[in-house]
């Protein structure tokens, strides 16, 4: 299968202004300052035909910005973008002929007073799709999302996670070549977003369909082929899943139970604590000390009950992360392009 | 796939239209409630006719008026106001224009055939009125006398629209616009003849009121059908109608060039 482009983005910042009040008094929303916020910086990325990106940021990373571009609503201050070799801004009446759009909960396409079936004819009409394709269609989607007993309910009355289905079948009944979807399991149950992965993988399979998915469920993850992490406005990873961990975390987790209830006194110990109770360890320690004498002594001994090495989570990398380029307040970006 | 452009905006105001039915007995209550507002005028009119003794005013007798504001009340749910303020300044404030710009057809067009919906919903009211009023006010129009009423009321509908485009637009620099939607409606009650029909007005301020658009949403079309205006001022008219709804055509684009822009440098 040729892989061909279906994302481009070059090098594209994006600013925004925004107003602050000076200070707190009863008139100070007539005392505003002006604010330039750096929403993208610089970012670059591609995206082949076929692929599921993940695009990772905690709130105000650039996600929402960088979607609002590639999908023609903003325009970028500098750099390029072109999707399926149009370009998003000029082009996006043209462009949404070929695109799939689904806003998470926050900007909803269903109508809301209607039954989903209402909005799909809508869509119909409006894609020019034939009614054999739009029945066959319909069929699909039904099945694939598992939506036959509500999607002829009135929206409102639906559960999020069943309005989250009938939203992609909204968003994908004109069979788009590339799908963005922001922050689709958001506030979604389990069967639910199982569901939605699912289905995701399967277009993608029998469909050929490219998505960008931008998430904070670090658990959408799995469905990636690629993960691109903003923070503030840079991109900071661009790679496959299984480099993340490797990227922003060089421990590894040892945790140890001490039959005595000690917490480990009289052992020589090395690594980084990460907690420590009486008759239990955990520490963070580098893949290279595996071999060393003292972590031998240690497991070995009499003394321990029982121990477990295992990485860590990615919900706890993307935390400690966070949190230190928090603690830091600068931009010490990891440049991991592959 | 080929988009028919008529078939997409025809699914938009099918569309739109079964939502408003959902609610169809308020709407039909909304615009009663519109209507009751001329009835009180007619009222008010009966009063001061009674009490100052007078056959007629600047010409028009007491029927005329009566007639006069029951075209009003048939034409104010149509024409006094288009739901595109509140659909595009929500949609400004809360940041959906931004999920609306994803579907292939222009933003504009989208919000002006929802309204249209609604717009359809008070015009089978509005010809029911109009009909009755006909009737009992034993009417004989002529075929000029209901063209130029059909074109004013045309004419009264865009105004009402691109007033609606502009002042909606007006979300983009003001937290909330209801101030200048009181206004608004304010001047087309007064200045437009919705509450005093403007040819009571000493003639200078009669014709300064009527180089303003705000008549056209009331004073003319009512006044061209009920006869209080003569045919040859009507007609004059037409070229200060055309006047507005080009210049406000052209006012709404340059804001909904503004509105990009904005979106552009605010990231609505």
């Amino acid at each position: 299968m040729l892989m061909s482009n279906v994302v481009e983005v070059e090098n594209v910042s994006k600013r925004f202004n925004t107003y602050e009040n000076k200070d707190t008094g009863l008139f100070s929303s007539f005392r505003r300052r002006k604010k330039i916020v750096r929403a993208l910086d610089g970012v670059s990325f591609s995206i082949k035909q076929g692929e599921i990106i993940a695009l990772l940021g905690r709130n105000g990373s650039g996600k929402s910005t960088m979607i609002k571009t590639i999908t023609g609503i903003l325009h970028p201050d500098l750099g390029s973008v072109r999707v399926l070799g149009m370009d998003p801004w000029k082009d996006r009446q043209k462009l949404a002929m070929d695109i799939g759009v689904v806003f998470g909960a926050t900007h909803p396409q269903l109508y809301w007073n209607l039954p989903p079936i209402d909005t799909f004819e809508y869509v119909r009409d409006v894609y020019g799709i034939s009614q054999k394709d739009y029945k066959q269609r319909l069929e699909y989607f039904i099945k694939l999302l598992d939506i036959s007993k509500v999607y002829k309910k009135q929206t409102r009355q639906l559960s999020l996670g069943e309005r989250m289905k009938c939203e992609m079948v909204a968003a994908l009944l004109h069979f788009p070549k590339f799908v963005v979807m922001d922050e689709p399991t958001i506030g979604v149950d389990l069967p639910a977003r199982m569901g939605i992965k699912r289905a995701v993988r399967e277009l993608r399979k029998s469909h050929g369909m490219t998505f960008l998915i931008t998430t904070h469920v670090v658990d959408d993850i799995s469905m990636a082929d690629r993960i691109v992490m903003l923070e503030r406005g840079k991109k900071i990873f661009d790679g496959k899943p299984e480099r993340l961990r490797n990227t922003f975390s060089k421990y590894i987790i040892l945790e140890v139970k001490f039959a005595d209830g000690e917490s480990g006194k009289g052992f020589k110990m090395k690594g980084r604590v990460i907690s420590s109770e009486p008759g239990h360890v955990k520490l963070g320690i580098l893949p290279s000390m595996l071999k060393d004498e003292w972590l031998r002594k240690l497991i070995t001994s009499d003394r321990v009950a029982d121990y477990r090495i295992s990485e860590p989570g990615l919900s706890s990398i993307l935390a400690r992360f966070y949190s230190s380029r928090d603690r830091k307040g600068k931009e010490a970006d990891i440049d991991a392009d592959e | 796939m080929q988009t028919n452009k008529f078939i997409k905006y025809l699914a938009l105001f099918r569309i739109s239209f079964k939502d408003l039915l959902v609610w169809g007995w308020e709407a039909v209550l909304s615009s009663f409630m519109l209507m009751l507002y001329a009835v009180i005028a007619i009222i008010v009119w009966i009063a001061i006719y009674s009490f100052t003794g007078v056959k007629s005013i600047n010409g028009v007798d007491l029927t005329s008026t009566i007639i006069y504001f029951a075209i009003i009340s048939a034409l104010m749910p149509f024409l006094s106001w288009s739901n595109i303020v509140d659909r595009l300044s929500a949609d400004i404030r809360d940041g959906s224009i931004g999920s609306s710009l994803i579907r292939p057809m222009p933003y504009y067009f989208k919000i002006f055939f929802e309204d249209m919906s609604s717009g359809v919903f008070n015009l089978i009211i509005s010809i029911a009125v109009i009909t009755l009023v006909i009737y009992l006010g034993r009417l004989t129009p002529g075929a000029y006398v209901g063209a130029m009423f059909v074109f004013y009321f045309i004419i009264g509908f865009l105004i009402a629209e691109l007033l609606g485009f502009i002042v909606g637009s007006l979300a983009i620099y003001l937290t909330d616009i209801y101030g200048i939607m009181v206004s608004i409606n304010w001047m087309v009650t007064v200045i437009g003849g919705g509450m005093i029909p403007l040819v009571f007005f000493p003639a200078f301020i009669e014709k300064a009121l009527l180089l303003t658009p705000f008549p056209f949403l009331a004073f003319v079309p009512a006044a061209t059908l009920s006869g209080v205006i003569s045919i040859g001022e009507a007609f004059s008219l037409a070229v200060i109608g055309l006047a507005w709804l080009a210049a406000l055509a052209a006012i709404a684009y340059v804001m909904w060039m503004k509105l990009k822009t904005r979106i552009n440098a605010v990231g609505i």
